[in-house]
């Protein structure tokens, strides 16, 4: 008996052992590790910046300009993302001649990590967008577009997962209703699934199975959208596991985010770049551990 | 046991430590112009001159000449007109392309939609698109007379559009003495409307559209057209010259 009430103290002053620096580790700054995310959404083929006697956007955008602003963050900042939301194409004669390959091209060389397809993908057909596909190096990603059986299966990935530092990224895109957008024969073979039903599902599984620490929607469905259509805001408020929404589709310039809350009384942060590359939109997320106290209480070790 | 006991916690939280959950919150946020300040990429600068001097070069392009300035106007003006009828005449053709021979043609098109006047001398390629930067394409309605009367309506309504292969009479924002091919309406017949996807699909409020289940959609754009059609005159050493038949003839009360 004086023997295990021995071991027990131990075990008590063990485990407050394990504990304790744990617990204090949440509170030293270096365990913080910094995610930059970088994000366009409707660039429409602008490869050079609006020339001078443009009504509202003189002289801004550009594909050149915005590869410096973003090599010089990624020369200050170690974890990058840089985001597009779609709409990439149309827009300027450079899309009318080059089918959108400039535009991937440029695209890959700035060093995107990602994007979604908007609807002026399809301005030119699924033949001509699959055509343009192999210039862009980086993944295009949505889940909630069904391409079975079309020229895009298995090129467009319904998520995808980025390790930046100890952080576990997850990214899914949410494409638009193309019913009234986009040219039936344009579209021919794809299916449209609800972004909500398709979007929480594919969040759930990079939370609970991939074990990621946050997902990202890239959208393409609108901030605020009229006639029933399902917009960013909609997303936010009836799903569970999407964390931050980068818009695109309705232009919306936003100076700052817009935090809603969700389906499980969490908030979600959404954010829209305006058009044209004239903005580069910025968020730098925090990640810290969280505190053991509130984790550990889930765990009775018998 | 208790050994084991001891384990199994030092085991979890070791385990747990490493797989211990992120929570994350916004530091900063920034909506970044664009502007000159932010600099240029001299590579990708160099990387974009070729393209870039290749669309210059096709938008540079003269491809015929117009006597005088022709602008875009309401209820109808030279500029609506002249585009009009060479999508009549395209859709004419498009129609004979798929065998349809039934049914009286006419042409609708959205004055609205014709974003710039077509200069005065030498039109470049970079005129029409400044004209039509939009990606329109050829389509063919099918309508019957019920129809019909509602589409005349809400171009009266909408202070005219442009029209070829029809007329009408406007007066207090309605359309009177319609004429599809010189001929009046006739209730028992079919017709096609040769316009673009956008007011097909519904675009300037012509809903009219949406009632039809019959839209041919042709592979050829609007500003493909006038392209065409400008450089065809120029082969023929003509200039742009829009015809001057009245089509909406406007009685003010």
């Amino acid at each position: 008996m004086q023997n295990r009430r021995n071991f027990l103290k131990t075990v008590i002053t063990g485990s407050a052992f394990l504990v304790l620096p744990m617990r204090a580790g949440a509170f030293f700054k270096n365990s913080s590790t910094r995610i930059t995310l970088l994000h366009t959404n409707d660039v429409h083929s602008q490869i050079d910046p609006f020339p001078k006697n443009h009504g509202r956007f003189a002289e801004l955008g550009g594909f050149a300009q915005r590869a410096a602003l973003v090599n010089k963050i990624r020369s200050e900042n170690e974890h990058v993302l840089l985001l597009d939301s779609g709409d990439i194409f149309q827009g300027t004669p450079y899309f009318n001649y080059y089918e959108g390959s400039l535009e991937f091209k440029l695209m890959s060389k700035i060093g995107y990590d990602a994007a979604t397809l908007g609807n002026h993908e399809f301005d030119n057909g699924i033949e001509s967008l699959n055509r343009q596909l192999i210039h862009a190096k980086f993944p295009f990603i949505n889940c909630n577009y069904d391409f079975t059986g079309t020229l895009l299966e298995g090129k467009i990935a319904p998520y995808k997962i980025f390790r930046k530092g100890n952080v576990k990224i997850g990214i899914i895109g949410l494409g638009i209703d193309p019913a009234g957008l986009i040219a039936q024969s344009n579209f021919t073979g794809i299916r449209y699934n609800d972004p909500v039903k398709a979007g929480d599902s594919t969040a759930k599984m990079l939370k609970e199975k991939e074990k990621c620490d946050i997902v990202i929607a890239l959208s393409h469905l609108g901030f605020k959208m009229d006639f029933g259509r399902i917009d960013d805001l909609q997303v936010a408020a009836s799903t569970q596991y999407i964390d931050v929404i980068l818009g695109g589709h309705t232009h919306t310039f936003m100076n700052e985010p817009v935090i809603e809350t969700n389906a499980a009384g969490k908030p979600v942060i959404i954010h829209q770049s305006g058009q044209s590359g004239v903005r580069l939109g910025r968020i730098d997320l925090l990640f810290d551990k969280e505190e053991i106290k509130s984790a550990s209480k889930q765990y009775d070790v018998k | 046991m208790q050994i084991i006991r001891f384990a199994a916690l030092a085991l979890f939280l070791i385990l747990f430590s490493c797989n211990q959950k992120l929570v994350h919150r916004i530091e900063n946020h920034y909506m970044i112009r664009v502007d000159s300040t932010v600099g240029v990429d001299s590579a990708l600068m160099n990387y974009i001159k070729p393209f870039r001097d290749s669309i210059e070069g096709i938008m540079a392009d003269v491809i015929g000449t117009s006597p005088k300035p022709l602008i875009a106007k309401k209820p109808e003006s030279e500029l609506s007109n002249f585009v009009a009828d060479l999508v009549f005449e395209a859709g004419k053709q498009f129609l004979k392309e798929q065998n349809i021979t039934d049914g009286d043609v006419f042409c609708i098109i959205n004055i609205r939609g014709l974003r710039a006047p077509m200069p005065q001398g030498e039109i470049t390629t970079r005129s029409i698109f400044e004209i039509m930067p939009f990606e329109n394409q050829l389509v063919a309605v099918k309508m019957n007379a019920e129809n019909l009367h509602l589409l005349f309506e809400h171009i009266a309504k909408s202070d005219g559009d442009g029209l070829s292969g029809a007329s009408f009479t406007l007066k207090n924002e309605e359309a009177y003495d319609i004429h599809i091919g010189g001929k009046p309406i006739d209730e028992n017949k079919t017709y096609w409307v040769i316009t673009s996807d956008y007011l097909a699909d519904g675009g300037d409020s012509y809903n009219v559209f949406k009632k039809s289940d019959t839209h041919l959609v042709s592979d050829k754009k609007v500003r493909e057209l006038i392209i065409e059609h400008i450089k065809e005159l120029t082969s023929q050493n003509r200039a742009v010259e829009p015809d001057k038949t009245p089509r909406i003839t406007t009685i003010s009360n």
